[in-house]
């Protein structure tokens, strides 16, 4: 058996704080996502164009540096307005809540592009139908679009949670203790990298398999109503 | 039903696409319990004539009273019209039922939910007496022991009588019917024609656009004979087609019987 030196407890707090962390990130991602996609999607060109800078600017900028613009571009600005309406203390922004905003802004830009691309393959004749009843467009949008969009956009979704899953060891950078940074931390004391990289690994690796299960469950339950070639 | 006021009045409806003049002023006036065959070869306007009556496409001129209420509309962007009143169009809307080629049943809903979405959704009624209905309704089109299953997982045929219970779900004032038939396997199309003759029976208001020559000669009280956009022939059954006065009646009916 592999010897942890004690830092086990250490890392598992740090794995489930890295599941913390993606998990936070999904959540936030997926609303960003939707948001974005909506204003792609949106027959107003003010909206188009904010979807479309969003998209732009976040897809075209390492990870890493949304985590550290993020947590201290953050800070700053969140100071400097706390400082416009006469507060002097300084704030300091909780790492995780900064951690999962980044995440989830940069999962939010390409969950965006799924989302479009989902929305837009939803037959026009299913959308006709809720018209034709006498939807409101809301109706139409959570009750019918959204629901099928789902089904054909939880492939990509999966795909860009593992990712995400991923580049939650980014957040070690500004000093939140996940995986990564406990991983690191344990090291440093035993001088002995392989061992906790390697127990790192396969933690990811863990992770990353029980979302794939998840993800299956995920799509069996959103292609309910779909003939399958062996049904 | 003995009502003051028709079921639908359009007054010269118009419809360009771009240049193409698709509907070229087309009236009618469907009185409660009419059922009104709307005939004519593809192209000549008949499935765009009934989309414009629920705006699912929008009229470029002309007017729509749907039971004695003036639809409200302007003029878009685009020169075509649309619905000047958001609540208005959806009510009335959900007062004309609307049954597709192609049957849109919503593909993550079973039946049961297909058809107790409306009432719930836009009529605000409950769940409970929504799925006594949708069960009455199902019942009637012989799809009750088939509550349970998707429509991916029923033939069209079945599908498309389904597409009828939801639409009769809503209680509408009118249907519609948009080629209801066409999309179905023939030996499937008679179990469809089966249940709208039962409707017709019933003393429901329907105008129904088809190629099924029986039932426009057989079920309706009216038949409109369209072509290139307008009004060729309109009138009884039995005098349009025994004794049609266009040249180009005859011609369409040599060509489909």
């Amino acid at each position: 058996m592999i010897d942890l030196q004690g830092f086990g407890p250490q890392i598992a707090l740090g794995a489930w704080m890295t599941v913390q962390v993606a998990f936070g990130g999904l959540i936030v991602g997926l609303v960003f996502g939707l948001m974005g996609a909506a204003a792609k999607l949106s027959p107003y060109a003010v909206l188009r164009g904010m979807g479309q800078s969003y998209t732009t600017v976040v897809r075209g900028i390492p990870e890493i540096l949304v985590v550290l613009i993020v947590y201290f571009g953050g800070e700053d600005i969140v100071n400097r307005i706390a400082e416009s309406v006469g507060y002097n203390d300084y704030i300091e922004i909780n790492v995780f809540v900064a951690g999962v905003c980044a995440l989830g802004l940069s999962f939010g830009a390409y969950a965006t592009e799924v989302f479009r691309g989902a929305i837009q393959s939803v037959p026009v004749g299913q959308i006709e139908a809720a018209v034709a009843c006498g939807m409101h467009s809301h109706q139409i949008y959570w009750r019918i679009t959204l629901p099928q969009a789902m089904r054909l956009a939880i492939p990509g979704l999966g795909n860009l949670f593992q990712v995400l899953l991923k580049d939650t060891s980014l957040v070690s950078l500004i000093a939140l203790p996940e995986l990564m940074r406990t991983s690191q931390a344990a090291i440093q004391n035993t001088k002995e990298p392989f061992t906790f990289y390697f127990i790192a690994a396969l933690i990811y690796l863990g992770i990353t398999t029980v979302v794939l299960v998840g993800q299956i469950y995920a799509e069996r339950w959103a292609n309910r109503g779909v003939k399958r070639a062996s049904a | 039903m003995t009502k003051d006021y028709p079921a639908l009045e359009v007054n010269d409806i118009h419809k360009y696409f771009g240049d193409l003049e698709v509907l070229n002023g087309i009236s009618l006036t469907a009185h409660y319990g009419d059922v009104i065959s709307i005939i004519g070869s593809s192209g000549s306007g008949k499935s765009t004539f009934l989309r414009c009556l629920n705006l699912l496409e929008r009229p470029t001129k002309g007017s729509i009273r749907v039971a004695g209420e003036e639809m409200k509309l302007h003029r878009e962007k685009d020169g075509q019209l649309g619905a000047a009143d958001k609540k208005q169009i959806t009510r009335l809307r959900s007062e004309i039922g609307f049954v597709f080629q192609g049957f849109n049943l919503w593909a993550h809903m079973d039946l049961m939910e297909n058809i107790i979405e409306g009432p719930t959704q836009v009529k605000g009624v409950s769940k409970k007496e929504a799925t006594e209905k949708a069960a009455e309704l199902l019942n009637k089109v012989g799809l009750y022991d088939r509550r349970g299953h998707y429509p991916s997982q029923l033939s069209g045929g079945q599908q498309q009588r389904a597409a009828i219970a939801r639409a009769l779900a809503m209680e509408p004032e009118l249907l519609l019917f948009d080629e209801p038939t066409s999309a179905l396997d023939p030996e499937l199309v008679g179990e469809v024609l089966k249940v709208m003759q039962i409707l017709a029976e019933e003393g429901r208001t329907m105008l129904v656009v088809t190629h099924e020559m029986g039932f426009a000669r057989e079920v309706s009280s009216h038949v409109m004979y369209l072509h290139q956009g307008q009004v060729e022939e309109f009138g009884p059954p039995k005098e349009v087609f025994e004794n049609p006065k266009s040249e180009r009646m005859k011609q369409f009916i040599s060509t489909e019987l």
